[in-house]
């Protein structure tokens, strides 16, 4: 039992050489986990290699809701010496260390004198070769070892190692079954390890959904109405395109990979105005070049959805890492003022429903919406029970019919109107022609320079924050409404700073948490009043200058008291961050 | 049935007098009325120059887009509703130059759709720079000394990259260009129409009468476009003579054909609700 929270919580991690199929192995012990009615949360450490690099998985299960990761892990599955030597650091006292020293003979005791953790030796080379099975099922060997080791029930393991293979080949899926079995057998028949760390089942527990954050934004998209999706691959938006594509006949939309970001995104802008809800996904570098087509959506007011998953910049940065890095740059991207939204959902359910709601707001108010991810959100597994789909209704705003173009006579695409949203016909309608325009232009479209005219579609454009201002969400409170400290985050950060909330208050502390899912426009007022409620405010963000702090500054004059952020191009871990919260109390 | 008149716009050309451009917008509107098109079926896309402004000329849909981006916007358009015409306006410098990646991918993957090159040889709207069909030696603003760097052919990289309709017009001769486009939307693919159209401000070597002397037709000469190896022969050629009409023509199957997706109709005629849970039900 873990004490501060009240909650069983075991943490696995499986590390080794990248290449050998440690994100599939990780997959199915998480899996295996949600299987059993357990709540599940991981991430996934790689660097940009194929081959060769160091690659680790970590899982942690619970019987309640998981927010953030630790760092600490209570079993390290070590494929190699690397991730012996790297990771026996993070293992707790009590934690188990799975090695195989028998294909690696080394002296724990002379090697890490420090070292409070079990090494526990298992002969993974030899089991695998015993059943003439491939070097990579060292890992499924490795799994079922550390099923055994937390006493985890081994059918839960064996149906996720069917689900997972058993699609493309029978035999292999056995062949895993077996290995699986015959490393969980060695743990518990031959080594007869005693269990430090125990985890169950659930039972009765309702169904969960296990899925990234990109599968979520892709969900979202879909049910929303998304018709057109174009991207150029690029980590770690890229499992957006994979989704997409592996379902793009039968869901019925087009998803095309194109030269390059911009035409990814000038495409995007094509289908969108022949009337195809449209997206894209990219990172920072790719935003970056598809930035000049933002703002040809802006101007031409063409409905767009960017998803910008941000990884460390500048430049190709930190590749596979982490970090919130592009806020002030998805707020203020391209030449000129215009409106836009920029929104950054939180965890798995928040990217579901914003996507859907970005698709929405892209459409009913003709304007470029930005969903800003990251490397942790987009890549990282969380269970979530199936998404809520009541209530989510399709809009599509101002969008004509030839009825309706009829009615109207004199049709004109720009029209100034009151809320600034012109009603919008799709080429092939009778009596709706116009000429969608990047260049400024007057009502019907047509180039015009004119200097009052320019001041009117401007004022015109502009007149649509007041309709976003009252339909966009503001931000939650998570905890106690009269806490004398607020932490203060946005995006993905919620998760490590729920848990690290739920640390304190379990401390006893008094805090809560403020966070942002809509960043533009800035929700000023409802902020204002929150900010009154509290006497101290902490600032979390990972990246180097504290972004939404400064955004903060410049709509509300005030930013947050103390500020802790995180630039290392790995996501908070919560035990860590607790602590740095409460020091940051005192 | 439609006619040129019906499809002029009601805004007024600003294009220089003489300007090739007005012939090439003739040209367009003529070959839309001779295969019958309705207007509103119709999408005139461009990119930026004197050429972009074309749309706003013709009375049917238009997107005057960004410098480049003509052809990728022109895609978008036709692979979400390939029940519309779509022909795409590029300049030389649009289409050949900040393009030049849109161009080749736009030619290898066959959309149905048409692109027409109003290709001047220099930078018109920026006030005579070099553009990237400029001749070696060509004295602009931007190269007062004389170009240094060699003129790209568009049509040998069409060619090299699998266009199916490569064809090369001139302004100074409007009605074998209206029967160029015309061909040209009919083909179902990618259509390359290279139009030579001097820019009477900037440009004071290729002249109407620079290429008067030079130009002749070649299907006059029985010039066989299936035949590949003609076809590149004839794409190199410039300089004392330069052919015009359809260079090489190829079959292969559209990209619109092969988006698997299409084959309902037009994506934008399908439904736009769907049952997700089947797919949620996947991550359980």
């Amino acid at each position: 039992m873990d004490r501060t929270t009240e909650r069983y919580l075991l943490s696995i991690m499986i590390g080794g050489e990248a290449g050998y199929g440690i994100m599939t192995s990780g997959e199915i012990l998480a899996r295996s986990f949600s299987r059993g009615g357990l709540h599940v949360h991981t991430d996934v450490e790689y660097p940009s290699l194929i081959r060769g690099g160091h690659n680790t998985y970590q899982v942690c299960a619970s019987d309640k809701e998981v927010w953030g990761l630790y760092e600490k892990v209570d079993v390290l599955i070590a494929l190699d010496e690397l991730s012996l030597r790297e990771h026996v650091k993070e293992l707790g006292t009590q934690g188990q260390v799975l090695f195989d020293l028998y294909e690696k003979p080394l002296d724990p005791k002379k090697e890490f004198p420090d070292l409070k953790a079990e090494v526990v030796p298992i002969p993974l080379s030899d089991i695998v070769k015993e059943k003439n099975g491939d070097k990579i099922m060292r890992n499924t060997v490795a799994i079922g070892a550390a099923i055994g080791l937390v006493d985890y029930d081994f059918s839960y393991l064996e149906s996720v190692i069917r689900s997972t293979f058993g699609k493309k080949d029978a035999e292999v899926a056995d062949a895993n079954v077996a290995a699986a079995k015959s490393g969980y057998d060695f743990v518990i028949d031959k080594l007869k390890c005693s269990v430090r760390k125990r985890i169950s089942p659930v039972m009765d527990a309702p169904k969960r959904m296990l899925l990234t954050g990109n599968d979520a934004i892709a969900l979202g998209a879909l049910h929303g109405g998304l018709k057109w999706y174009s991207a150029y691959p690029m980590t770690p938006a890229s499992s957006i395109l994979h989704f997409l594509a592996a379902n793009e006949k039968n869901v019925g939309i087009v998803v095309r990979q194109t030269e390059d970001e911009i035409a990814a995104g000038t495409m995007a802008i094509g289908a969108s105005y022949a009337g195809a809800r449209s997206m894209v996904a990219t990172s920072g570098g790719g935003f970056c070049l598809m930035v000049e087509g933002l703002g040809l959506a802006a101007m031409s007011e063409t409905p767009m959805v960017y998803v910008l998953s941000q990884r460390p910049g500048p430049s190709t940065g930190l590749a596979t890492r982490h970090e919130q890095g592009d806020l002030q740059f998805a707020l203020d991207a391209s030449q000129g003022d215009f409106v836009r939204v920029v929104l950054a959902p939180g965890d798995t359910n928040e990217a579901f429903h914003h996507t859907f709601n970005a698709l929405n707001l892209a459409e009913k108010y003709q304007i470029p919406v930005i969903v800003v991810s990251d490397r942790y959100l987009s890549e990282s597994l969380r269970t979530t029970v199936p998404f809520d789909l009541e209530g989510m209704r399709i809009d599509r705003g101002k969008l004509l019919d030839e009825a309706k173009l009829l009615e109207i006579g004199d049709y004109k695409r720009y029209e100034d109107t009151d809320d600034g949203v012109s009603p919008r016909a799709l080429p092939g309608m009778k009596g709706g022609s116009f000429d969608a325009n990047g260049d400024d232009h007057y009502e019907s479209g047509e180039t015009n320079e004119d200097p009052d005219v320019r001041t009117q579609m401007m004022d015109k454009r502009f007149k649509k924050l007041r309709g976003l201002i009252d339909e966009i969400p503001e931000p939650a409170i998570y905890g106690p409404a009269d806490a004398n400290a607020t932490i203060v985050t946005w995006g993905s950060c919620k998760g490590p700073c729920m848990e690290a909330m739920n640390i304190l208050l379990a401390k006893g502390k008094s805090v809560n948490l403020l966070h942002f899912i809509y960043l533009k426009p800035f929700p000023r007022k409802s902020v204002l009043e929150q900010l009154e409620k509290t006497q101290f405010t902490i600032g979390v963000e990972n990246n180097r200058t504290s972004q939404l702090d400064r955004l903060m500054r410049e709509e509300l004059k005030r930013g947050a008291d103390k500020k802790i952020r995180k630039y290392d191009g790995r996501p908070f871990f919560a035990e860590h961050l607790a602590t740095q919260i409460e020091e940051a109390m005192r | 049935m439609t006619t040129p008149e019906e499809l002029r716009s009601t805004t007024i050309p600003d294009w220089c007098p003489g300007c090739g451009n007005h012939s090439i917008l003739m040209s367009v509107k003529g070959a839309i009325a001779d295969l019958g098109l309705d207007p509103k079926d119709v999408v005139l896309v461009s990119g930026i120059g004197c050429s972009a402004k074309t749309p706003h000329y013709v009375n049917t849909y238009g997107f005057h887009a960004i410098h480049g981006r003509a052809l990728p916007v022109a895609s978008g358009i036709r692979l979400a509703n390939h029940g519309l015409t779509v022909l795409a306006h590029c300049g030389d410098g649009d289409c050949y130059g900040i393009g030049m990646g849109h161009f080749i991918h736009a030619i290898r993957r066959n959309i149905n759709m048409t692109i027409i090159v109003h290709n001047n040889q220099i930078y018109g709207l920026t006030t005579g720079q070099t553009s990237p069909t400029s001749d070696f030696g060509f004295r602009t603003k931007s190269t007062p000394g004389g170009s240094i760097e060699k003129a790209v052919m568009p049509l040998i990289l069409a060619i090299g990259s699998g266009g199916t309709f490569v064809a090369r017009g001139f302004a100074g001769n409007p009605k074998h260009l209206r029967g160029l486009i015309a061909e040209g939307i009919k083909h179902k693919g990618t259509a390359l129409i290279d139009v030579l159209q001097p820019c009477v401000t900037f440009n004071r070597v290729n002249t109407f009468a620079w290429y008067r002397e030079r130009i002749y037709d070649l299907k006059e000469q029985g010039h066989d476009p299936t035949d590949r190896a003609k076809a590149i022969e004839k794409a190199f050629e410039w300089g004392d003579r330069i052919p015009i009409g359809v260079i090489f023509k190829a079959e292969r199957p559209s990209l619109d054909e092969l988006v698997p997706s299409l084959a309902q109709g037009p994506l934008v005629k399908q439904p736009i609700e769907r049952d997700i849970r089947p797919l949620m039900e996947r991550f359980i």
